[in-house]
């Protein structure tokens, strides 16, 4: 089984890879906002290209930071094209309705960050359904917590939410820096933990990531346009 | 002090033993190690729940060459028990990371699956030898 993990914000990519390699993903997610095209040396650049099949896939993304709709939405129309994953960062009860209406964005990072509340309600887990954004679980926002309980409660409840309107939810570590890591299955086990059945959690680390991928991938390359597939061409 | 009779097969709790792996800047002692679980479940699964799990880390599996060990709990407590463990970020004082290989029904299963015995009829000495 392919383990991806979809939220990794560091500057030293070479530590993260290594890391992952001795973790077991089989693919990780990079922000393309911190590397620099200059800055990137041969091996890197070996591991971006991904048509050669090495150990440990790349990801491109982009995390979009935004303050209001206007912001949003120039920023998901310039990278759209681009990039494999749009995650939009969230904590902002306008910006996270905005992300779940949005068909553009892929997923939404920590919809709780520095509230009081879950920051989610139904109507926003509906259109999330619809248009096929996925709720993201921090571990980091756990980890690094000071009232721990008060995080997972609000968890609980975004989780609960998804589970009724059938929205995807990925688990991710959120990492800064290597040792804020940790294997795939321990991850599932938090989902396990905050009220997930045990197959959905290991889908949250694995299948749900690997088909949010695959499907943009075709995406860039053309074979989908709207809701048609390209199977064969005559 | 004289114990009480072993119980029989049906009326036992049933356990599982989660074999794990330390991935930190040093080496880690056992006492360290052992001490940060414990903080680790009290404070994640609390008092309660941690004695319904039935915690127990089985001191002569841990090897400090490889850094592998085992950990036993009860069977339907082993998720919980996994995310205490993921929580753990430092054991005395070295950044460290503690990645769970597999969990077995048996500890000879653990030896042979994860823990690279072959032959377990001299499990004790070949363990000294490697040290």
């Amino acid at each position: 089984m392919k383990y991806y993990d979809l939220h990794i914000d560091s500057e030293k990519l070479e530590e993260i890879i290594e890391m992952a390699k001795l973790l077991g993903f089989s693919g990780i997610f990079v922000n393309v906002q911190n590397i620099e095209e200059r800055r990137l040396n041969e091996n890197l650049k070996q591991f971006l290209s991904p048509e050669k099949n090495n150990e440990i896939e790349l990801i491109r993304g982009v995390i979009i930071k935004a303050k209001n709709k206007e912001e949003l939405k120039a920023q998901i129309e310039k990278y759209r094209r681009k990039v494999e994953i749009i995650a939009v960062y969230g904590g902002d009860y306008e910006i996270n309705r905005l992300a779940c209406e949005d068909n553009r964005v892929d997923i939404l990072y920590h919809p709780e960050l520095g509230r009081n509340d879950s920051g989610l309600d139904h109507i926003c887990i509906k259109s999330a359904a619809e248009n096929n954004v996925a709720i993201e679980i921090n571990f980091n926002e756990i980890l690094k917590s000071k009232n721990r309980a008060k995080i997972l409660s609000f968890m609980r409840k975004n989780i609960k939410l998804c589970k009724k309107y059938e929205a995807k939810i990925i688990i991710t570590s959120g990492a800064t820096e290597k040792w804020e890591m940790r294997a795939p299955r321990e991850l599932a086990s938090i989902g396990y933990v905050l009220g997930l059945d045990l197959k959905d959690a290991i889908d949250a680390v694995s299948i749900n990531p690997e088909t949010k991928i695959n499907e943009n991938r075709e995406k860039l390359k053309g074979n989908i346009i709207g809701n048609v597939r390209i199977v064969e061409e005559f | 002090m004289e114990k009480p009779k072993i119980l029989p097969p049906t009326l036992r709790e049933k356990h599982r033993y989660i074999v794990f792996e330390i991935i930190s800047e040093e080496p880690i002692e056992y006492k360290d190690f052992s001490k940060s679980v414990w903080l680790a479940c009290l404070s994640f699964l609390g008092e309660l729940k941690t004695s319904e799990s039935e915690v127990k880390i089985i001191r002569n599996l841990f090897n400090p060459r490889t850094q592998q060990g085992v950990i036993r709990c009860r069977n339907d407590a082993t998720e919980h028990v996994r995310a205490a463990l993921s929580l753990i970020t430092k054991i005395g004082e070295k950044n460290a990371i503690i990645k769970v290989l597999g969990i077995t029904g048996t500890i000879s299963s653990a030896k042979r699956k994860y823990l690279g015995f072959t032959d377990l009829s001299n499990f004790e000495t070949s363990l000294k030898e490697g040290e």
